[in-house]
């Protein structure tokens, strides 16, 4: 049993990551739960027939991408509801990975792989991978042009027109970005595992939210939220094991810190906000 | 988190969506299945072909109008109910947990009790969610989603242990209610029976008070622009908090005739979906109660006809989750006809 | 260098027409100052030539060569800072400047300080220093202003127009923003439009002066040949009285015995209002007037003082309160919060009678029609019940509300903003319903920025300026002229 959960905490971050590049352009991805999934059927196939862990890890995050980009034209070309649409994606592509399976193994069950997952020295390959990840995030996101060309997207629209630029050439690569990620990490967990198994993602992607949350949506701190929350799952876990809780009393603590977290930074938020009214009026810039 | 739009959705918007769905089942069928015209037959016939069939397509109608109704209403005056699985599921609970308590003399006594306990339980979540929003200005959305969430795996903790897990049993679940609090079968062996026909007289109440009644038209202001109804002296503290305790109201009224009436006892995972699909009739009826009905049996219907066409072997796969997946991600779409502009009166 | 020719915008939901076949000449090396009060069309008119508007006809020619609705018009060189510019709450002010000009492939934290450098030493040129690390919540306007400024200056721009560029700066400030205005026009042979209401500032500075009125170009003029008192009495003429035709009734002055409605203490505008009485209280853009609407209203609170209506003290009650009292109040943002715009018409009047119109607790259809056809006859109203406000006009918008909350005869009605975007015949009939509301007892409260149409329906006028009200007296005793100069700050 390690200090570092390393196997739980690496999808986690890698879809918190996905969630965090949509968010910071201004459409925050919910598809992420249904993204993961189809990542883990999608890298699981490839291996299967491959042999290739690369060629798994590629097929996944081209798919992603693809749904990211579907997620995209949903919500850019044809106006529709962020939230609404990836909650369709979200019902959408667990069934589509059912027909997948179904119509190649003709059945809905596990399938196994024999390739082990890489490590180094003991520490998975992937979680490194992960960490470069976040790094690699917050430094584009916030050193180079087109992060902050991204950035600016996400928190004023008007101000990229008033540039010259449009805003939603930035938000697609960030939603094809964001459902790579989300599959990424779909793969992650199913190579670490072994398997592919219906219903793998379990909740992991709504919980990739909540740790964008927590991690007041930086890619570093996020590190951090994913950590928490890994070690609430560990803990979960262990408990189950060794004192025969039932998991759902550990399972449901998460959620629930989180509503607390989450209301309490809202009451600040109010009370800071409170009196600094600024209305331009709205007959100023038509005279 | 970002403001979000309001999600009203337009009547050309909804037509498509729903069209898509159709054809792109239909195209599937034809194409995929071995019997394209058995699987037809299936897809559209199968659903009315028996009293079974019927049954179960009277009861998840009349089930998707209850939560349908508990979408409405929270939408209708603009606040978002993502919670909608957890507070079925917690309606479940306890209406079971009362079932149990309660003496079995009580009878149809108890099962009111019992529907009430799930009702109940409901309401305090969503209206935990309202609270919040209220008091601390927490985005419901948010918290609605994240009590439900720790909600499930609660549930599930608790129907597992002592008191209340069944001892032998091939699903997880909890022991089953005494069996004079039953709710009565209709159209045995369905899944239908006597409780969800409540959801009838509780869309004509909805109906009426949201559409014919000062509380109703302050409601539907809010969802419509909450400066305005702010601006006019509504209470915004009250029509954010009450249709969110009603939404989870009515979700937790679901899981309890779920319980009592379908499955005698509370299974574990009987409420996955149920928020969603919730939305999605909410969507399809543009958040008016008297539209609830039709919308839930349409969706109902699509859903019966895709198990149909699986049970007969005509169709490996469950169409439903495509036909739910076209309809939320088309129906928010704004396509704007040329043809079609506003007119203006001078 | 720049042509402005025949340059025409009508807005389509009101049917005003901000620019009528404008005319102008924007020469290299120049500074030119664009006055005129507000309506007089002068920020649609340097929205068309920064192009962020659609002209419906006419052209603007840059250097010999037409501009296309196609062109990226930053791209060729014509800039806006507006006075309000867009900004981002979370991205610094260095990343403000940067955004869509990046000019480097790395923005690491060594990049970043020598790019905050070469702003800060671009900032110098003009006159000011900014702390480029603030992010947009945290800077406040007149910072956003400057970034914004740094930020387009960079794209060594041909034509830049300030919008309003010394409106909150001191003396001092502003000159050396001027002086830089002007040594760079001269150095670089571009050229600056600033559209301000200092007239001192434009005579300093300007080498020529463009005077606004009504959608056209009243005078172009050099400081050499007019004066201060000219340029006043340009924008704010004596001869410029009615716009509309006066009433048939005569004016009834309000009784002075009358009780005391609605009061201010202790606050930036200290007010007494009497039944009956139309107080009209104005600024130019930007100095007071607009932040009275929140705080008289009870949409926001007081910053400082006390509020009182009937005697009561309302100080920190909300709009709700204050309805029940007995206040009505219009609103600038007619579709943003004076109406639901995707609701009925019908739904639209009642928000305030749904408690009457209901019969044992049922709202009837036919009850809520009745009434909205009540008021339309009275109040003369457009449309059908069951239609959707969105499909009215602008002025038919502004009718709706009016009658909506003027028909229950208020204590006290506060408008704001109200005949913006109204053409002649609607500003008449808005005139009339308020002389009707106070002869019937109601104390009106008219909070504006065109400050000429105080003198139709006002029984005494308040002119605020920098923030704070400078002087209140009956009508009587203004003239156009003396209310400019006041809000200029002449006096």
């Amino acid at each position: 049993m390690s200090l570092v959960p390393f196997d739980l905490l690496t999808p986690l971050l890698v879809a918190g990551l996905g969630a965090l590049w949509s968010e910071r352009a201004g459409v925050l991805n919910i598809a992420v739960e249904g993204q993961m999934l189809a990542g883990a059927l999608a890298a699981v196939l490839g291996v299967h027939f491959t042999g290739n862990l690369a060629v798994g890890l590629t097929v996944a995050v081209v798919f992603g991408a693809l749904t990211g980009l579907v997620l995209a034209w949903g919500t850019l070309d044809l106006k529709a509801d962020p939230f609404i649409a990836a909650l369709g994606l979200n019902l959408l592509l667990p069934a589509l990975a059912g027909w997948v399976s179904f119509s190649l193994f003709g059945n809905l069950g596990v399938i196994r792989l024999d390739v082990a997952p890489p490590s180094w020295g003991g520490i998975s390959t992937f979680f490194v991978a992960a960490v470069l990840l976040a790094v690699v995030t917050h430094i584009v996101l916030f050193q180079t042009p087109w992060g902050l060309r991204l950035r600016a997207a996400g928190t004023s629209s008007p101000l990229m027109v008033s540039r010259g630029l449009s805003p939603s050439g930035y938000q697609r690569q960030a939603l094809a970005l964001s459902g790579a990620l989300a599959a990424l990490a779909g793969a992650f967990l199913a190579l670490t595992l072994g398997a592919y198994v219906p219903g793998i993602s379990a909740g992991k992607g709504w919980i990739a939210l909540v740790a964008l949350y927590l991690g007041v949506r930086r890619p570093l701190p996020l590190i951090a939220a994913c950590l928490v929350l890994a070690w609430a799952e560990q803990a979960s876990n262990l408990l189950q094991a060794v004192r025969n809780l039932p998991s759902g009393l550990v399972l449901g603590l998460p959620p629930l810190l989180t509503v607390a977290v989450f209301v309490v930074t809202s009451a600040a938020k109010k009370r800071l906000s409170r009196g600094k009214l600024v209305r331009p009026s709205p007959g100023h810039s038509r005279t | 988190m970002k403001p979000r739009s309001n999600p009203l959705t337009s009547g050309v918007g909804t037509l498509v969506a729903l069209g898509l769905a159709l054809i792109l089942a239909v195209l599937l069928l034809a194409m995929l299945s071995p019997n394209p015209a058995g699987a037809l037959r299936a897809f559209f016939w199968g659903p009315l072909s028996s009293g079974l069939a019927w049954g179960n397509l009277l009861n998840q109608g009349l089930l998707l109008t209850l939560t349908g109704l508990a979408a409405s209403l929270a939408f209708g005056a603009g606040s978002f109910n993502l919670g909608g699985e957890g507070q079925t599921y917690t309606g479940g609970l306890a209406a079971l947990a009362a079932a149990l308590v309660l003496p079995v003399a009580w009878g149809p006594g108890g099962t009111l009790v019992a529907l009430t306990a799930g009702i109940a339980a409901g309401m305090t979540l969503g209206g935990l969610s309202g609270w919040l929003k209220v008091r601390f200005d927490a985005d419901e959305m948010i918290t609605t989603f994240l009590l439900s969430a720790s909600a499930v795996p609660l549930v599930d903790a608790v129907m597992t242990g002592p008191g209340i897990g069944a001892a032998e049993s091939m699903l997880i679940q909890s022991r089953p209610a005494p069996e004079a609090f039953w709710l009565p079968g209709l159209l045995t062996p369905s899944n239908f029976h006597v409780g969800v026909l409540v959801a009838l007289p509780l869309v004509v109440l909805f109906g009426i008070l949201v559409n014919h009644t000062p509380w109703g038209y302050r409601l539907r202001l809010m969802g419509r622009n909450r400066d305005f109804a702010r601006y006019a002296g509504i209470s915004t503290g009250f029509y954010a908090l009450v249709p969110l305790a009603l939404s989870g109201g009515l979700h937790g009224l679901a899981g309890a005739l779920g319980v009592l009436g379908t499955q005698h006892a509370l299974v574990q995972g009987f409420s996955a979906g149920w928020g969603w699909n919730g939305i999605a009739v909410a969507l399809i009826a543009r958040t008016n109660p008297w539209a609830v009905v039709p919308a839930a049996f349409l969706l109902a219907f699509l859903d019966q006809a895709s198990r149909t066409v699986v049970l007969q072997g005509q169709f490996p796969f469950q169409l439903s989750a495509l036909f739910q997946a076209a309809i939320l991600f088309f129906i928010t779409a704004r396509i704007v006809l040329p043809r079609w502009r506003k007119r203006r009166a001078s | 260098m720049v042509r402005i020719e025949g340059l025409t915008k009508t807005w389509p939901d009101n049917g005003v027409t901000a620019c009528n076949a404008v005319d102008l000449e924007i020469r290299a090396g120049e500074v030119l100052a664009l006055l005129g009060e507000n309506g007089a069309g002068k920020s649609t008119l340097m929205g068309l030539l920064a192009g962020t508007i659609r002209a419906d006809a006419g052209q603007v020619v840059l250097e010999g060569r037409v501009i296309t609705p196609k062109d990226r018009v930053l791209d060729l060189g014509i800039a806006l800072v507006p006075q309000h510019p867009q900004f981002s709450p979370d991205l610094t002010l260095w990343e403000h400047a940067l955004v869509g000009d990046e000019r480097a492939l790395w923005l690491g934290p060594r990049a970043r300080r020598r790019l905050i450098e070469s702003l800060s030493a671009t900032a110098a040129q003009w006159g000011f220093t900014l702390d480029w690390t603030l992010t947009g919540r945290q800077a406040g306007p007149l910072a956003l202003q400057r970034a914004t400024l740094t930020a387009l200056f960079r794209r060594n721009p041909k034509v830049l127009i300030l919008d309003e560029p010394t409106a909150a700066l001191p003396g001092p400030e502003a000159e050396a923003l001027l002086s830089a205005v002007a040594a760079w026009t001269k150095k670089e042979g571009t050229a600056v439009v600033f559209i301000t209401h200092k007239l001192p500032e434009a005579m300093a500075w300007a080498d020529r002066i463009a005077v606004m009125r009504s959608g056209k170009i009243e005078a172009v003029v050099t400081p050499a040949e007019t004066s201060l008192e000219a340029l006043g009495a340009l924008l704010f003429p004596a001869t410029a009285t009615a716009t509309v035709e006066p009433e048939e009734e005569p004016w009834v002055s309000p009784d002075p015995a009358a009780p005391v409605v609605f009061e201010t203490r202790g606050t930036r505008a200290d007010f007494t209002l009497r039944a009956g009485e139309v107080l009209g209280l104005t600024s130019l853009r930007g100095e007071g007037a607009e932040a009275l609407e929140d705080e008289l209203t009870g949409m926001s609170p007081l910053p400082e003082g006390c509020l009182h209506m009937d005697g009561r003290d309302v100080t920190h009650r909300d709009i709700a309160d204050l309805r029940r009292l007995g206040l009505s109040y219009v609103p600038s943002d007619r579709l943003g919060r004076g109406s639901s715009p995707l609701s009925q018409l019908a739904s639209n009047v009642i928000p305030y009678r749904v408690g009457q119109l209901a019969r044992r607790g049922l709202l009837r259809r036919g009850s809520v029609r009745a009434y909205f056809h009540e008021l339309k006859t009275r109040f003369g109203l457009a449309g059908e019940a069951g239609q959707r406000l969105v499909t009215l006009s602008g002025g038919n918008i502004q009718k709706l509300i009016l009658a909506r909350e003027m028909e229950h005869n208020p204590r006290v009605l506060i408008l704001a903003e109200p005949s913006w975007g109204l053409d002649l015949e609607a500003r008449r009939i808005l005139y009339g319903l308020i002389r009707k509301s106070a002869r019937q007892g109601t104390a009106v409260v008219l909070l504006t920025s065109e400050p000429l149409e105080l003198f139709e329906v006002c029984t005494r006028i308040g002119a605020l300026a920098g923030g704070r009200l400078r002087a209140l007296k009956p009508t009587a005793e203004w003239t156009p002229e003396s209310l400019g100069r006041v809000l200029l700050g002449l006096v």
